[in-house]
């Protein structure tokens, strides 16, 4: 009698055993196909703006070309970033990316609004002034600065 | 004839037992309209999955296809419009017929012991519908569905420490496109039916197991069988919605909106009304407190929804033994419908902008304009227009790369010493321009 229980506990272990193997089995392999697709490291990218003449005093939206990866269909996505002279780095313009930073949709110049333009977002009324910074609304961070580079009379940014 | 079959099926199956075990279940002689709200759901679902599986005969789960397949089933396929229509209504019906179905649960204290299960279940379905919704909203691939579903991975990654895992878990790579698509495709026709396979028999087991609850007014211990009368209640109901979902879909039909640009300032998305209450909260949370609007409260109100059944500690259902849980739950239903409302009534006119639209520097328009002054169309052809001396430019983007095509437009005869092409006389800005736009050039050519 208890040999014949130990042998039912045995074979209980061993078919538990056998679920649960099989089971990690298919969720490693689940696992690793879908994670083939995933860039958790940051890399960075460089983008040609345009050149030189593309922007003056006065903020300026333009439709920035990023290659995206996207599995086996790769395709070129437009964003708008705006541009600028910046006072104080003739060297290279002021570029402000015009992703919110509250939840990601595209930010509109208006150069109506308060003293010398605002940002405003579409999606839950953020709103920013000329240098990118919150002046009302819920974006949690200011609009993030691209950092730009002039080379051979382009601007190049540079995208992480 | 048909009585040896009707035997035959009997002896074989036991069908005509089944039958009766099923319809003659005993349910409180109290129970009646109140109890449809569930089946009503359920039917809803039925609906959604008739016009699921005969819009995805059609859909093309793919950014360049999407829109233009779901155009197509809307002008070109009989009754296309209307199908599309009943499926985008039957959403909106399901989300209010749960939420009335769970109002009305919540009211009467039928989640309490032994309903639990039920329940628990039951805030998964409700969970798995909203799931559907938040999936199928993406598939248009238009303004509002991207914009909505931009958003909502925006909140879903607000999650603290793996925010930057869980984005890509749900776009599939670096940003929202083509594998995000077929990432919410699986997940809504497969993979949330799955879970709906799962959950409501398991949810319609436990409800035969413990039978709809007697209600507390209800003293007497008086049952009756639940077919013919609240099969018929059942069916009324189900009628009457039905009823309503067709004329809704055939007065207001889907709302369009055009298919996804990135690069339109002036539109101004809005989430579907099911979600405007949560958007008056984002709306109005300061920055510093965003975690508590796209993370915490939504994880607290499912939280406290799950344990429901622990948190009631009352021995009655009656609302008099409830009144705490009771004026809380009102509470939150109040705030839902007002918020909801208050987000209809709201006009989208404080966030509309005057940009000055002109002005924008667009390398790829510019460098159209290079294209048509260059009269590159006289030997080559994009997208059936232009001659065919050259070779066909509409998918050139995906063929050469940037560098390349940079070098040979400036000095074809590089590359072909003979070729007939003449080398491009452009400005450094010209040709940044031109190349910017036969690098977008990436469809199939049309025959």
């Amino acid at each position: 009698m208890s040999e014949s229980m130990s042998r039912r506990r045995a074979l209980s272990i061993l078919i538990g055993a056998t679920v649960a193997a099989w089971s990690t089995a298919v969720a490693a392999l689940s696992g690793l196909f879908i994670s083939s697709t995933l860039k958790l490291g940051k890399a960075e990218k460089e983008v040609l703006l345009g050149d030189l003449t593309i922007y003056g005093d006065a903020f300026r939206a333009v439709r920035m070309r990023v290659r995206v990866d996207d599995g086996w269909y790769r395709r070129v996505e437009q964003q708008t970033v705006y541009i600028r002279e910046d006072k104080e780095n003739p060297s290279a313009p002021l570029v402000l990316s015009a992703k919110c930073s509250h939840l990601g949709c595209t930010v509109a110049w208006d150069e109506a609004r308060g003293e010398s333009g605002e940002f405003v977002c579409p999606c839950h009324g953020g709103r920013f002034g000329p240098d990118g910074k919150v002046l009302g609304g819920p974006p949690p961070a200011g609009l993030t600065r691209i950092p730009a580079e002039l080379r051979g009379g382009d601007v190049y940014l540079r995208l992480s | 004839m048909m009585g040896v079959m009707k035997d035959w099926l009997e002896d074989r199956a036991g069908v005509g037992k089944a039958l009766r075990a099923l319809l003659d279940e005993s349910v409180p002689r109290s129970t009646g309209w109140r109890n449809t709200l569930g089946s009503v759901a359920g039917a809803l679902i039925l609906g959604q999955i008739v016009t699921g599986v005969l819009l995805m005969l059609f859909y093309v789960p793919h950014p360049d296809a999407a829109y233009a397949s779901i155009e197509y089933i809307r002008e070109s396929l009989r009754a296309g419009g209307l199908i599309l229509a009943l499926h985008y209504w039957g959403a909106s019906f399901i989300v209010v017929a749960i939420f009335a179905h769970m109002a009305r649960v919540f009211f009467s204290g039928a989640y309490k012991k032994p309903r639990e299960l039920t329940w628990l279940v039951g805030v998964g379905l409700f969970a798995v519908i909203m799931g559907f919704a938040f999936t199928g909203q993406l598939l248009p691939w238009n303004q509002a569905g991207y914009w909505a579903a931009k958003v909502g991975i925006e909140i879903a990654s607000s999650a603290p420490f793996a925010g930057e895992l869980i984005r890509q878990l749900i776009t599939g790579g670096e940003t929202l496109g083509a594998l995000t698509l077929t990432r919410f495709y699986t997940i809504h026709v497969i993979l949330l039916p799955l879970a709906l396979g799962v959950l409501v028999p398991l949810h319609l087991y436990l409800l035969r197991r413990h039978g709809p609850m007697r209600p507390a007014h209800d003293a007497s211990t008086d049952t009756v069988p639940f077919y013919p009368w609240q099969l018929a209640r059942d069916l009324v109901m189900i009628s009457v919605v039905f009823l309503g979902l067709i004329a809704v879909a055939v007065l207001f039909m889907g709302p369009r909106s055009g298919p996804v640009d990135l690069t339109d300032t002036s539109y101004i998305p809005r989430p579907e009304w099911f979600f405007l209450s949560h958007f008056e909260i984002l709306r109005s949370t300061p920055g510093s407190l965003k975690i508590v609007a796209t993370f915490i409260l939504p994880n607290v109100l499912l939280v406290l929804l799950l344990a429901l059944p622990w948190l009631d500690r009352a021995k009655t259902t009656a609302l008099k033994d409830r009144r705490l849980i009771v004026s809380a739950g009102t509470m939150v239903i109040a705030s839902i419908i007002g918020l909801t409302a208050f987000g209809l009534a709201r006009e989208p006119a404080a966030e509309s902008t005057t940009p000055a639209e002109d002005g924008t520097y667009d390398m790829l328009q510019a460098g159209r304009v290079r294209f048509e002054e260059a009269m590159c169309a006289t030997c080559h052809r994009i997208d059936g227009e232009g001659q065919r001396v050259g070779p066909d430019l509409s998918s050139v983007g995906l063929r050469l790369k940037e560098e390349y095509m940079r070098e040979w437009i400036t000095n074809p005869a590089r590359f072909v010493p003979d070729t007939m092409m003449p080398p491009a006389k452009l400005d450094r800005r010209g040709l940044n321009e031109l190349v910017a736009y036969l690098q977008s050039l990436q469809h199939m050519p049309e025959e």
